[in-house]
């Protein structure tokens, strides 16, 4: 027996606007740091201490690099047992992983096949509303349409989905006759179904996701929810890229999980991304690098403590109005929500792993450099999800109400998450060897040396053990292949089994690379200005 | 289903700390050689290298069988050696010299030796001063008959008696002078081409404290330098940017300056073995040898010719090439 944690305020006749008042007053929301996007936004000590901030991951990173260059030319043995008690860690780690990451896999195709319909029976969860935002740019009708019919067809009443199409007029006149059709076609198919315009230029954003998202979800307040009086508290807002589809039963899964939540309102929902829509069509090093991003997620769901929101994403409007939605002028807008409303509560607020699936693109482009470019480009902009650490580590200052152990915690958890990301990679696969080339011939006459790449290789090749386990997992989380590949099915499968011999290269391509770049943009202060959106491309389209 | 649940991770995180804590001591001192022993107390063993470029050779310490080196990584690494002893060293291959070398090994260092193993037999292909060319028709005429065979210089023999005439020492370079004089009221120039021994600019000091100048066939391989004096071969290290190659180091690992091969009867020619700079090739009165500088433990000699007094060289493609005043042989190893 479970007790829900949360009854919907419809059924209580409970109006939420008075809460809201109570608890504006003193919250960390009106401060001017709230809204702070970088260094620049600030003035005097303030700008300082977070220029400061911005810099340490950076000079973490290049801080780790350069160390272990200086020790291995002055002090290769030290260097050396740095790389071997790295090597050491990042084997327990990946048996650590590997764990979290079976459990989640079990724990996914367990809610997949669950029957959410029963579960949710002891309920009252009539009166919620999932209000989806699909913002786009110019992406192709196919793409946009085919997240509309995902939400069409889930298994949900229709009647309680606000569908809000998002288009960028920048986007031009193509993208909005493309929201105009859908919306002319499925306006009816949803309880609500709005079109919104987000205009170009408008003062404090930037060009990127957060401000259209934003825009969407107040408009959508002021044409649907106000009007037709929809209480904030029980819609659960789930924030899509245009790619997203969603599984016939993700509404249902986020709303049990919604409901059974403690405090609902103080917490996001992470399904997990997987990136299937087309990954039969993407190339190896694209799968294995979508798939990296997909385990990742997995791992980081069995440990919610450490959990951030990421991409597609599910909150309460209730929350995200009082936060007045996602930050605009700021390029990560999907993680920085999280620490947005993190701070606003004290600290008090987490993300709930609801370890089910939703579907977007694996990077596919017409060529296949075109394609890692992409991925590059793509991972750099989820590297420069980095910006929040000196916002989090700033808020951590300013806000005294949240706990002390709760700072050190996310201090520690985010600043190693990067560094990690960052240097990891490098450490194992190419610093390692520096001792031997700069350490001069008295440490190369040494047993040590002549161990050190035994024993680095003999590590990861136990730690490599756990790219079985990938295989076996990725092979079980692809669809089913398409018809018109059949023919070469044999050869599909033996390239989705192999692709993660590729993964001591996309790990630094797509890892290290761009994490140290990111870093070292934070780092000079060479902020990006421009959310870049990453094209979507099928087969034949 | 849940996550898994807090106390798991917990316990499986302490546990996979403790292993982490435990493990890289042990891990730090394992890469270091520490071994226990059979008496159960800790030492810090050593290690012996031998590079190798010969694949498939089969690798003996103390008489017991190592390894067959293989094909593609043939060098071979031998751990765990209690240090301070000797041990001696069995590389052996059908149809090749074998080669033995007896190392010492010091705690936490790991000796290294090159393996160089000649054939038991070197295939010889002679070039003889003439060759006899056959006449395909016989031509008749009224008076005589013509033969048809006849003989006449071997153009390969004559290229190689220009190639051993007209090659130099390693730092030998001609100079041209010309003088002037004058036969009546025309000039005339006469050019003189000396052969002088010049050294680079990185060898000077060399040059001058080991008085280079007044050596004979002073020779240079990748910073090894070497010269003929009364008969012995001298070779010392001459790059003093670097340290001295293994070879140069002796068992308690100090390195000593100089190399002497100082036989019974006296080197009359020597050079450097193709591609290695710690074997020369010495003729005597006995034959043609190669021989190891590495004097660790007593040095390989190894057979190339039983032919007493064998002028010869190597030629731009590694080709030995010996003259015995009459016949030119070459073999390519």
């Amino acid at each position: 027996m479970y007790m829900p944690g949360y009854v919907p305020s419809s059924s209580l006749g409970f109006d939420s606007s008075i809460m809201d008042a109570v608890t504006v007053e003193n919250s960390y929301r009106n401060s001017p740091y709230f809204h702070v996007a970088h260094a620049r936004d600030l003035t005097g000590r303030d700008k300082l201490v977070y220029r400061l901030l911005e810099m340490l991951p950076g000079f973490l990173s290049w801080g780790t690099i350069i160390t272990i260059i200086v020790l291995s030319i002055n002090a290769p043995v030290v260097a050396a047992f740095f790389i071997i008690a790295f090597d050491l860690f990042w084997l327990l780690k990946t048996v650590y992983f590997s764990l979290h990451q079976r459990h989640n896999f079990r724990r996914l195709r367990h809610h997949k096949r669950q029957n959410w319909h029963e579960m949710l029976e002891p309920l009252k969860y009539e009166g919620i509303h999932h209000m989806v935002i699909l913002p786009y740019y110019k992406e192709s009708r196919e793409i946009v349409e085919q997240a509309i019919e995902s939400v069409e067809t889930a298994d949900y009443d229709r009647q309680r989905v606000i569908l809000v199409l998002a288009a960028e007029e920048r986007a031009g006149s193509e993208a909005l006759e493309i929201g105009e059709a859908m919306l002319k076609k499925y306006k009816h198919t949803f309880g609500h179904m709005i079109l919104t315009v987000h205009p170009p230029d408008l003062s404090g954003e930037i060009k990127g996701k957060g401000p259209n998202i934003t825009w969407a979800a107040e408009r959508t307040k002021e044409e649907v929810i106000d009007p037709h009086k929809i209480p904030y508290e029980d819609i659960i807002v789930s924030a899509f890229d245009i790619d997203t589809v969603v599984e016939p039963q993700y509404f249902l899964c986020l709303t049990w999980h919604f409901l059974t939540t403690e405090h609902p309102h103080k917490a996001s929902f992470q399904p997990v991304p997987l990136y299937n829509n087309n990954i039969w069509d993407a190339p190896a090093v694209s799968r294995v690098a979508a798939f990296s991003s997909t385990f990742w997620q997995m791992i980081q769901q069995e440990r919610e403590e450490k959990l951030t929101t990421f991409s597609s994403h599910a909150i309460s409007f209730k929350a995200l109005n009082e936060v007045g939605f996602w930050q605009k002028n700021m390029i990560s807008d999907d993680s920085r929500i999280f620490w947005n409303l993190f701070m606003a509560n004290d600290g008090d607020y987490r993300v709930v792993p609801i370890s089910y699936p939703v579907s977007m693109d694996a990077n596919l482009a017409p060529s296949l450099w075109q394609t890692m470019v992409n991925i590059y480009r793509q991972h750099l902009r989820w590297m420069w999800g980095q910006e929040s650490i000196p916002y989090m580590l700033f808020g951590f200052m300013k806000n005294p109400r949240i706990p002390f152990k709760s700072k050190v915690f996310h201090t520690l958890v985010q600043i190693e998450g990067f560094w990690s990301l960052s240097t990891a990679p490098l450490i194992i696969l190419l610093l390692g060897w520096l001792p031997l080339l700069l350490g001069g011939d008295a440490f190369r006459d040494t047993v040590l040396s002549y161990n050190l790449p035994f024993v680095t290789r003999n590590l990861m090749i136990v730690a490599m053990m756990g790219l079985i386990l990938s295989a076996a997992i990725g092979l079980s989380l692809m669809p089913p292949m398409p018809e018109r590949l059949k023919k070469k099915r044999l050869s599909r499968y033996l390239g989705a089994s192999l692709q993660w011999l590729l993964v001591p290269f996309t790990i630094i391509i797509f890892g290290a690379i761009p994490g140290l770049h990111a870093q070292t943009r934070l780092m000079l202060g060479k902020y990006m200005g421009e959310f870049w959106v990453t094209p979507k491309h099928r087969k034949g389209s | 289903m849940k996550p898994l649940s807090r106390k798991f991770r917990r316990g499986l995180f302490w546990g996979l700390f403790a292993v982490f804590v435990v493990g890289t001591p042990i891990l730090i001192g394992y890469s270091q050689g520490y071994r226990l022993d059979d008496a159960l107390e800790l030492i810090q063993t050593g290690g012996i290298y031998i590079h190798s470029d010969l694949a498939n050779t089969n690798v003996f310490l103390n008489g017991e069988f190592v390894e067959d080196n293989g094909v593609l990584i043939r060098n071979t690494l031998i751990q765990d050696l209690t240090p301070n002893r000797s041990y001696e060293l069995w590389v052996e291959k059908e149809g090749l010299q074998s080669w033995v070398k007896i190392l010492r090994v010091q705690p936490n260092l790991v000796t290294e030796a090159r393996v160089f193993m000649l054939p038991e037999t070197l295939e010889w292909e002679t070039i003889p001063a003439t060759s006899t060319l056959r006449i395909a028709g016989t031509v008749t005429t009224a008076s005589t008959s013509a033969s048809s065979t006849t003989v006449v210089a071997n153009p390969a023999h004559v290229e190689l008696q220009t190639f051993f005439t007209s090659s130099r020492d390693q730092f030998e370079v001609e100079i041209a002078t010309t003088t002037y004089t004058y036969v009546g009221a025309v000039r005339v120039a006469t050019t003189t081409i000396l052969r002088e021994i010049q050294f680079p600019g990185w060898l000077e000091t060399l040059a001058s404290t080991s008085a280079l100048s007044d050596k004979t066939m002073v020779r240079e391989r990748d910073g090894v330098v070497a010269w003929l004096d009364n008969g012995n071969i001298h070779a010392t290290w001459a790059r003093t940017d670097e340290a001295a190659p293994y070879f140069f180091c002796n068992t308690t690992a100090t390195c000593t300056p100089e190399f002497l091969i100082d036989w019974e009867e006296p080197i009359e020619r020597y050079n450097f073995y193709p591609n290695r700079n710690d074997v020369v090739l010495v003729s005597t009165n006995r034959g043609l040898f190669a021989i190891e500088l590495d004097n660790r433990s007593q040095r390989n000699i190894q057979v190339v010719s039983d032919t007493p007094s064998l002028d010869f060289r190597i030629d731009t493609n590694d080709v030995l090439i010996t003259f015995d005043g009459t016949v030119f042989k070459t073999t390519s190893w």
